[in-house]
């Protein structure tokens, strides 16, 4: 058979029910608090230090990290039913969202131990947050033409150049920025010459503008680095290997539940903005919804258990991003046709920001074309 | 237990790698390979999931449900998940030794029964009970095919004694949980045959796979395909588990919606990548794409599942949604 994309089986081990229920009552509780609001999309907009602190404080944070560094050593599954309910309730996640979900795993992985003793402990209380600094203005889906460089001085590195789309990078302590660590004419093939450091967004030379969205929010940002120093032990990994590096992050990055749930709390508004006896029109589009959402969940479940056991499955996660994130951006639409406007400023509110971000969706963490040529490849097109 | 033994995927797939080679299956149309359905018969497999008890060989809903997935996929002309899926499930609910021979399902009256001109036992489900008869009990009424030639005709029962058995709902979502597991194979044949003969097809001097246009359809049809695989996959890890009647009911009513749905994005994409060959008789894409044209709309359509589905969710409110996506499919108890 042609197809070589596995899906294995899919059952989520019953020992994640156990943290299932405690985040959930967590949140039940907070909610009942009023701590937050659920929105839509809060993984990228509901920057809240004060709820990543207490998600810290609960143990909900760095749940598969070594214990040495804070963490609990539990399996990828347990973490994944945390972000899937915290994501489902739209708690406001986006301050420790990067940080806990892949900076933490990358300095644990390609980092010295002196970073790891000074940073994550704090990523796992929900104190130290980070951006991610891969995009430049020249270099989105082709990432291998980033001009960023880093050039080597006594004691360190000094760093120049501009990254964009740095979500959150003026609330936010870090980034991981890639660079040309070998200019790219003396490097051995594009691939090559890059480096990873993590840079203190505080350090002289950073200069943060915000980029504002079309929602007039200002998540986004361009970051100038001049002469930013920075030092030998805040590398990552092996100088000149950041490419493979980054590339081994993206299916982490990629098959989360963040890829299809981005508007659940506006599906789930829906259901109740059409009442209890909708026509059986409305009916049938919000049950084709919960259709795909529940199929894709059973996949982005297989993913992540694929990733427990040591498989690599960049490409069946670049296939569920790819649907996942059309998902989200269907819900909008169809919340649209069946419930007119001023019904309820809840639902108004979440339909207005699910509308609003929808662009995002296919856009972030590769553009769903690159990844669809992705899976084309791995099909065997030749 | 969820995983089927390799070796009766292996054995399956090379029954039906042998004997639904295009020809047979267009010459079958109509009625059905009776060289196949011995064969089957024979071998066991035909009953693979059914008790043996009443005459089935064992096996688990897991193992019924691959074999009706290599079915789909080979577009098997014969009634196999009629007996595996349907009928033989009401005769093991109850108590009933299974029928020789090809077998159909008068589920109330007045519907189309598929395959019930080459059936000689038939399991006939009213409000009332169940029986199986045998053809000297039915009388067919107004006939016809689906788009893929498999035939159906309305049945009278003039006679049969009633036992205690599955509802008449119970045994239509079986015969859609059928539909959806025979669609997620076919699904995925029709992405397959997509990829090969965008490698195969030469124009402008190089295979057509190299435009990029066509790379994105292959990838959005290996995604519908994997996705309706996972909504057939979740009612059979559901119903396994043993689900009420109305979690039976939604989770089957969500297999067949998204994978009716996968039917009408696969079969225009493949076709548009197969050209104007792909559209002759004479190119074996037809003989999937057929069926699932005809499957989609085979034991209630999309939009009578979803219509049922949402209904259900509408009157357990938002706060009930999340519960009811994260119950399936069922964690596994280790």
């Amino acid at each position: 058979m042609a197809n070589r994309l596995v899906f294995p089986d899919a059952a989520l081990p019953a020992s994640t029910e156990a943290i299932r229920t405690r985040v959930r009552a967590f949140l039940e509780a907070e909610l009942a608090n009023g701590t937050f609001t659920p929105r839509a999309d809060t993984w990228l907009s509901g920057h809240d230090p004060s709820f990543s602190r207490k998600l810290g404080a609960e143990g909900f944070l760095g749940l598969t990290y070594p214990k040495q560094y804070g963490g609990q050593e539990r399996s990828a599954l347990d973490r994944f039913v945390v972000v899937e309910e915290l994501l489902a309730y739209g708690a406001p996640i986006a301050a420790h969202w990067i940080a806990e979900r892949q900076s933490g795993p990358t300095i644990i992985k390609h980092g010295n131990d002196a970073l790891r003793e000074e940073l994550v402990p704090g990523i796992v209380r929900g104190e130290t947050y980070f951006s991610i600094g891969m995009s430049e203005p020249d270099s989105g889906s082709d990432l291998a033409s980033i001009r960023s460089t880093a050039r080597r001085v006594d004691g360190g590195w000094v760093i120049n150049g501009t990254k964009v789309w740095t979500s959150q990078a003026h609330n936010n302590q870090y980034f991981i920025v890639l660079v040309r660590s070998t200019p790219a004419a003396e490097a051995n093939g594009r691939h090559n010459g890059m480096s990873q450091f993590v840079l203190d967004l505080r350090s002289p030379g950073v200069q943060i503008r915000p980029i504002r969205l079309l929602s007039g929010h200002h998540h986004f940002n361009e970051v100038v680095m001049t002469d930013v120093f920075v030092p030998e032990y805040m590398m990552l990994g092996v100088e000149g290997n950041g490419w493979a590096q980054v590339i081994g992050e993206l299916a982490y990055e990629r098959s989360g539940p963040e890829r299809i749930l981005s508007t659940y709390p506006l599906l789930a508004a829906l259901v109740d903005a059409v009442g209890p006896t909708p026509s059986s029109e409305a009916s049938a589009e919000i049950a084709t919804l919960f259709g795909r959402m529940t199929a894709l969940r059973r996949l982005c479940i297989s993913v992540a258990l694929s990733l427990d056991a040591g498989r690599s499955p960049v490409t069946e996660a670049a296939l569920v991003k790819d649907l996942g994130t059309q998902l989200e951006g269907e819900i909008p639409e169809v919340a649209r046709r069946l419930v007119p406007p001023g019904v309820s400023e809840r639902f108004d509110q979440l339909l207005g920001d699910s509308i609003l971000s929808a662009p995002g969706f296919t856009l972030r963490g590769g553009t769903n074309e690159i990844l669809r040529g992705i899976v084309a490849r791995e099909l065997g097109v030749r | 237990m969820s995983t089927v033994d390799p070796l009766l995927i292996e054995t399956i797939e090379s029954m039906f790698g042998d004997l639904c080679e295009p020809e047979k299956v267009g010459a079958a149309e109509g009625g059905l390979d009776a060289v196949l359905w011995n064969a089957l018969t024979e071998s066991g497999m035909s009953t693979v999931g059914l008790a043996e008890s009443i005459g089935g060989s064992g096996g688990t809903l897991h193992d019924a449900a691959a074999i009706a997935k290599a079915a789909g996929r080979h577009c098997a002309p014969v009634p196999l998940t009629e007996l595996s899926i349907v009928g033989g499930w009401v005769c093991e609910q109850a108590g009933l030794q299974l029928p020789e021979g090809p077998m159909a399902v008068v589920i109330g009256e007045g519907a189309r029964t598929y395959w019930a001109p080459v059936a000689t036992a038939f399991v006939v489900v009213t409000d009332a009970g169940v029986a199986v008869v045998s053809s000297a009990d039915v009388i067919l009424g107004e006939s016809g095919r689906n788009y893929a030639g498999e035939p159906w005709a309305k049945v009278t029962v003039s006679a049969a004694s009633l036992v205690a058995g599955p509802s008449v709902a119970a045994v239509h979502g079986r015969g859609a949980l059928a539909r959806s597991l025979l669609m997620a194979g076919a699904l995925s044949h029709a992405a397959d045959l997509s990829v090969q003969y965008c490698n195969e097809r030469e124009q402008f001097g190089k295979p057509i796979g190299k435009f990029q246009v066509l790379q994105q359809y292959l990838s959005q049809m290996a995604g519908e395909a994997a996705a309706a695989q996972a909504a057939a996959d979740n009612a059979v890890d559901v119903l396994a588990a043993g689900a009420d009647q109305d979690e039976a009911m939604r989770v089957v009513a969500a297999a067949k919606t998204v994978t009716g749905r996968a039917v009408g994005i696969i079969n225009k994409l493949a076709h548009q990548i197969h050209g104007a060959i792909g559209y002759t008789d004479e190119h074996r894409l037809q003989y999937t794409t057929r069926r699932l044209w005809s499957w989609r709309d085979e034991h209630g359509a999309e939009a009578e599942w979803a219509a049922a589905l949402g209904a259900s969710l509408a009157a357990a409110g938002g706060r009930a949604l999340w519960p009811a996506i994260t119950k399936w499919p069922p964690a596994a108890v280790r």
